[in-house]
């Protein structure tokens, strides 16, 4: 767990535990639930979308770009390793895995927006399996003595971006909220049929 | 807007009056632009990274190559045009806001999130429930203020939290059409016509098939 923290920063790890002591009171579906709400927060979050103050997903849209140029750097060397690829097949192995990674960080992106901490642990995982590939990649060209270190340099600091903004306040008033307004929800659904 | 005014969970669809479901439907398009946005962005982000790698590493050799293919030039054109209309409706967006905070602002617009002076707090109050209350008189605002329903005036924070984010989509909306205009749609609208009929010929291929 420690060594989690270290990887992904102690804010996230908290955030991420935080949200999974949520799904589990979700989870269960009794009136646990309401210990974390209050019928004024419920009623707060009942107004209509319009009447809510509107949040700042930036931090969420920074982390995209991001993923994707630490994911795309990794598997550009990788690629080009590989011989006798037609200039078809090696397109077609950049970009399939690419148009895959966008839509695997959207849906993350909108699980996130929707206060789910399922969210949460895709951006981890994404980001911990990026920084092993990244590292092994490193430790390859350094052994190999074969191929540019440059990719994997920007892909470190692309990797290194995505920790600082995922410990950022802005993300965690982000997520927060999302989750706060998941929460009031389900417990005032909950509220309402125990009456 | 009137959509994100409904509750979709306590009407039910069917009992919606037809213009409110156009509404609705008006908004459900904004969000699938925004998708197909960020995804087109996100794809133009690994296609430049793609043709950076292959010039440094490669010599331009897989870029060469891509170049001469109708499918890619289609695809990218196709991937420009929906990044242009998603920050088309940002920037839209933006110029609407600007638009009312200059009818109302007695500042320059580069003071706006320094500071907001008490008498255009006062004016912008009375934009927003107009906005809320179309056709009312300033009677009625007036008297709602004194029943407590809006304050006197709106306090600056969510001003200018909404001004920031809104600074933020044009900055990002500004960098699609630079990039656009170095080498997408905008520097070679030439290939739009091309990328119609490349899309046309492979529906009727489709279609034959």
């Amino acid at each position: 767990m420690k060594f989690l923290s270290f990887l992904t920063g102690r804010v996230f790890q908290d955030l991420l535990q935080h949200g999974k002591e949520i799904e589990e009171a979700i989870g269960q579906r009794d009136t646990r639930l309401l210990n974390y709400s209050t019928p004024e927060l419920e009623r707060y979050f009942s107004r209509p979308l319009s009447e809510l103050p509107r949040q700042n997903p930036y931090p969420v849209a920074v982390l995209l770009p991001l993923f994707l140029v630490a994911f795309a750097l990794n598997l550009l060397p990788f690629l080009s390793a590989l011989q006798g690829l037609s200039p078809l097949h090696h397109a077609l192995s950049f970009f399939v895995p690419s148009l895959t990674m966008t839509g695997a960080l959207i849906v993350i992106s909108v699980l996130l927006a929707r206060g789910k901490t399922s969210g949460l642990l895709g951006f981890r995982a994404l980001f911990i399996i990026l920084l092993i590939t990244t590292l092994v990649h490193v430790l390859h060209i350094l052994l190999s003595h074969n191929g540019g270190l440059w990719p994997l340099v920007i892909a470190s600091f692309a990797l290194l971006f995505c920790r600082v903004v995922m410990n950022s306040s802005g993300f965690v008033l982000f997520t927060l909220y999302c989750r706060t307004q998941r929460l009031a929800r389900l417990a005032r659904e909950m509220r309402l049929k125990s009456r | 807007m009137l959509c994100i005014a409904l509750d979709y969970r306590q009407i039910s669809w069917v009992n919606l009056p037809i213009h409110i479901r156009s509404n609705v439907w008006f908004c459900l398009e904004w969000v699938a632009i925004g998708y197909a946005g960020t995804l087109a962005t996100g794809l133009q982000c690994v296609n430049g990274l793609y043709r950076i790698y292959d010039l440094v590493e490669n010599g331009g050799g897989n870029v060469a190559w891509l170049d001469t293919q109708e499918w890619y030039v289609a695809t990218s054109t196709s991937l420009d045009v929906i990044s242009l209309a998603s920050a088309g409706g940002a920037l839209k967006e933006a110029v609407t806001t600007w638009r009312a905070m200059k009818s109302i602002s007695s500042l320059k617009a580069t003071e706006w999130l320094k500071s907001y002076p008490r008498q255009d707090r006062a004016r912008l109050t009375e934009l927003i429930i107009r906005a809320q209350n179309p056709g009312i008189s300033n009677k009625e605002i007036k008297a709602l203020i004194r029943a407590g329903l809006y304050p006197k005036r709106f306090p600056t924070g969510p001003v200018q939290v909404e001004l920031t984010r809104q600074l933020g989509q044009v900055v990002t909306s500004a960098a699609a059409l630079a990039g656009s205009a170095v080498s997408g749609v905008i520097a070679a609208p030439s290939n739009l016509p091309q990328t119609g009929k490349y899309i046309i010929g492979t529906i009727q291929s489709l279609a034959v098939f």
